[in-house]
């Protein structure tokens, strides 16, 4: 395979980088705990969920742009472009400014991913065309629409909230990895994880569909069956990280961008590399901010920070085209 | 081996097809012709099973198409489209590779037999040393004959092709034409494929189908259906039909200035 | 001939454009609302609800004509028109209320006030970030609306108290002192550092805030560093479900062994607006964090109150 290393070497590669990250991770914080207290610290508990959450977020978020960019057929395409963020944080918003954000550990995560998913099925009915089918182009729009109508709602809420209330809608939409409660974290994970597996199953057939929708029915595919189900699965897992920690950018787009220039377009490959990539950069991009600023810092400051850079320098390595 | 029947379809609104059908024996090369916008590539769609017609219907064997599955369809019929992206990093080889996919299970890798059998493609294609390149890397007679590659990595008997040789040079055209004929004659893959250029048509296939504003023209043999009469009145264009000196298959002769249109006076060469 | 023809047309429309904006330009430089202010009668815009409180603390309730979204107290103010939000406060309903003063807080946009000094209104910009601020933005409204007397009581009556509580807490040593988190909000953890209000009222209510030497005033904080801290008293500045929070916050994980998750030291039934609005109630958030600290006989020597640390 000219161009592109051997499978094997870039998995060891990913799996050794996670797990520098995570004991990296281990390490960072504002708190010091002395070694012969590891095992046994309340810190160190909290550090674990948050590097846990980290890395399935990551995977998550990263997985959701691989599939998103392979359905949409467009390098641009990325989590939210579906109107999943819009919808999430006009939730959350109405949960902090209607005072129900305190009810419950789970209001707020329950309200963001409810808008999630309320905006998931809103773009795809909007999309729908003759016969059920429901073209890419169109989803897109209505994607592109759907977002911007409920980002000025979430625009409107913020206008009319106290100052109180803006403080606290903005922090929330800016994103950050902290965990509180095992439950919610569970959660995700089980969300995620069998989002994860889903792909890695059918990601042979993600491959055919970048073919186009019509050569991909030729060769045996359902093409409207298998976009709502990697549709759904994505939104999902895109659902649940955002509920859970909020808006975090630049992950789902630059990560399989990335990850595609080193291990080329096969999902069967490019799947599990994105999820152990994106695990690893946002657990290493936490542990960067949680060390380096004394106050939490939105963890999407970081990503970009980090992650464009490393873009950068990957793409101009490459002279020639990596998408398809 | 294709029996289409009665076939009326669109995309909505007004039918493009009105009742076009055509038995197609096991083994036969049928080309089909016609002007633009004449029905020709939503005939093949509707017979590689990706539209629904409004009324007819299509059988492969004596099952009815909507009755057979995707996949199973798929390990019978490969259809080569006009509109398979162009812009993949896949190599040839994945590329031709996803031509197994309906034969493989659901979940499940390749077996050194399928690679076997996409390698054994990519030779009839000729495409077999560029394997590991880019599909948006080579040129686009290589690329039409890797797409052909994974059509044939389907195993398939029925082979539709849409316009196979647009935007390729004569070389790769013939050495294109001459593949698939040869898979005709030595293997018996049914063909049925869409052709721009008549004399490549009459060439090549054993029948020709004429379709005109979505109905059937003329049905029958190249020498038979191949006219000048049915040339002027479907294309509106004058021309002259003689046998081809090394086939003795007709031969669309055109020469400049036979279609010119006056101003003032009505057109000569207009549609009949 | 058809060239004349288009560019005439071209022309007509281009003056019919600029004439419009003209129009628009000079009219709206000229706007005068259209009923007379009785003379004598003060009619104020309050910018920031808790520029409102204070001027009801003020007596001067009946002359305020427009408030924002969120004034919400006293309870008269709810009835009273509203002009906008905090963000986004609507010039043109200031303007239909023919104000003849606007007060705002810093922060509020600064093309209100410009626009308001057109129209023959006098406004007042406020910087309330502590309590000596709070003082100096009473005695800035008393002189504005002429009540500077009014002022000077409600001054001194909260000067009064805060004395008391200086009194009674004043001398309690550091290391006595039980130290306090205060939780504005949960996601993300947002707590009250050294530069606010919160800080003082714990302060002067005889506690240590444990986020004092952070330097922002509404900061976001790692729940790694409230565990550090230990804190004795952890109040909560948001509405929970009732009787839930202690539960709640024990369950965090890697709380349960912070001193005031221990002893169920979890306090969230103070209202959040008595210690996060700068005005007049906040004298109420002292003495409710008082009690919480040190019991509810506050005008006593304090004992310190059972679970406070030694």
């Amino acid at each position: 395979m000219t161009g592109r290393q051997s499978t094997r070497s870039i998995y060891v590669v990913l799996l050794a980088a996670l797990a520098i990250a995570c004991v990296l991770a281990v390490f960072s914080g504002p708190v010091n705990v002395p070694f012969n207290q590891m095992l046994d610290s309340s810190v160190m508990r909290l550090r674990v969920a948050r590097i846990l959450l980290g890395l399935v977020v990551g995977a998550g978020l990263s997985v959701s742009g691989v599939i998103f960019q392979a359905l949409l057929r467009n390098p641009l395409a990325e989590p939210y472009v579906l109107g999943v963020s819009s919808g999430a944080g006009l939730g959350a918003a109405l949960a902090i400014t209607l005072g129900l954000g305190a009810l419950g550990t789970w209001t707020l995560p329950g309200m963001a991913f409810a808008g999630a998913l309320a905006t998931i099925l809103l773009v795809y009915a909007l999309a729908r065309g003759a016969g059920g089918s429901v073209p890419v182009h169109t989803l897109l729009l209505s994607g592109v629409i759907v977002s911007a109508v409920l980002g000025s709602g979430l625009m409107f809420l913020v206008s009319v909230s106290s100052s109180k209330n803006i403080h606290n809608v903005v922090w929330w939409l800016l994103g950050n990895l902290q965990i509180l409660d095992w439950g919610l974290l569970r959660a995700v994970s089980v969300v995620v994880l069998c989002g994860l597996v889903i792909t890695m199953l059918f990601a042979r057939n993600l491959n055919v569909m970048t073919l186009g929708e019509q050569p991909a029915a030729h060769l045996g595919l359902n093409p409207e069956r298998t976009k709502r189900l990697f549709f759904v699965v994505a939104s999902l897992m895109t659902g649940a990280a955002v509920a859970a920690c909020g808006l975090i950018g630049f992950v789902g787009l630059i990560v399989p961008h990335t990850v595609r220039l080193v291990i080329g377009p096969d999902h069967r490959r490019l799947v599990p590399a994105c999820a152990l990539a994106g695990g690893g950069f946002l657990v290493l991009a936490d542990a960067f901010a949680r060390t380096v600023f004394p106050t939490e810092v939105p963890i999407g400051v970081v990503t970009a920070f980090l992650g464009g850079p490393f873009f950068l320098f990957l793409l101009r390595r490459r002279k020639r085209s990596y998408w398809g | 081996m294709l029996s289409i029947q009665n076939i009326t379809a669109g995309y909505g609104g007004e039918p493009v097809l009105r009742n076009v059908g055509i038995d197609v024996a096991r083994g036969e090369f049928v080309g089909l012709i016609g002007p633009n916008g004449c029905g020709k590539t939503t005939l093949l769609r509707v017979v590689s099973g990706v539209l629904a017609p409004a009324a007819g219907r299509v059988l492969l064997g004596d099952e009815e198409l909507g009755r057979i599955g995707r996949r199973r369809l798929a390990r019978t019929m490969a259809c080569l489209s006009q509109d398979i992206s162009l812009d993949l990093s896949f190599t040839v080889r994945e590329v031709v590779m996803m031509g197994r996919s309906p034969h493989l299970p659901a979940v499940g890798r390749e077996t050194a037999r399928d690679f076997e059998i996409a390698d054994r493609a990519m030779e009839l294609a000729d495409v077999s040393r560029m394997g590991d390149r880019q599909v948006n890397e080579i040129s686009g007679g290589e690329r039409q004959r890797a797409f052909i590659a994974m059509c044939l990595a389907q195993e398939p008997e029925v082979f539709l092709l849409d316009e196979p040789t647009s935007h390729l040079d004569v070389g790769h055209v013939l050495a294109i034409l001459d593949l698939i004929r040869a898979l005709n004659r030595e293997e018996g893959m049914t063909v049925v494929a869409v052709f721009h250029d008549l004399n490549l048509a009459a060439e090549y296939c054993e029948r020709l189908l004429v379709l005109n504003e979505g109905r059937v023209e003329a049905l029958g043999r190249p020498q038979d259906v191949l006219t000048a009469d049915m040339i002027r009145s479907v294309y509106g264009a004058n021309v002259v039909t003689e046998p081809n000196p090394v086939s003795q298959r007709p031969h669309v002769v055109i020469s400049a200035g036979m279609n010119r249109v006056s101003p003032g006076s009505g057109t000569e060469g207009a549609r009949g | 001939m058809g060239v004349n023809k288009g560019l005439l047309k071209k022309w007509c429309l281009a003056t019919a454009v600029v004439g419009m904006m003209a129009a628009l330009l000079l009219l709206s430089e000229r706007y005068v609302p259209t009923d007379a202010t009785p003379a004598g009668k003060m009619r104020i815009i309050s910018l920031a609800p808790n520029v409102t409180e204070m001027l009801f603390a003020l007596g001067l309730g009946d002359s305020v004509v427009g408030v924002t979204e969120g004034a919400d107290y006293p309870p008269e103010a709810a009835k009273i028109e509203r002009v906008g939000g905090f963000a986004s406060p609507s010039i043109e309903r200031m303007l239909a209320l023919s104000p003849t003063l606007v007060i705002g807080e810093e922060g509020a946009p600064s093309a209100v006030v410009t626009t308001l000094h057109k129209a023959d209104s006098r406004s007042l910009e406020l910087r309330i970030r502590n309590f000596g601020e709070l003082f100096d933005a009473f005695g800035k409204i008393g002189e504005a609306t002429g009540t500077a007397g009014r002022a000077a009581e409600v001054v001194a009556a909260m000067r009064a108290e805060l004395a008391e509580a200086a009194r009674l807490y004043g001398s309690v040593p550091p290391a006595a002192r039980p130290r306090v988190f205060v939780e504005v909000w949960r996601d993300p953890i947002t707590t009250a550092g050294g530069p606010s209000f919160i800080d003082e009222a714990i302060a002067l209510a005889g506690g240590v805030n444990v986020a004092h030497d952070v330097k922002q005033a509404h900061p976001t904080i790692n729940p790694e560093q409230v565990v550090e801290w230990n804190p004795d008293v952890i109040v909560l500045c948001y509405m929970t479900s009732k009787g839930g929070a202690a539960a709640e916050i024990a369950r965090r994980i890697g709380w349960a062994d912070i001193a005031a998750v221990k002893s169920g030291r979890v306090i969230n039934d103070i209202d959040p607006d008595h210690l996060l609005r700068p005005g007049p109630r906040l004298i109420k958030g002292v003495r409710a964090l008082a009690e919480r600290l040190y019991g509810p006989r506050a005008g006593e020597r304090p004992g310190l109150a059972e679970g406070a640390s030694p």
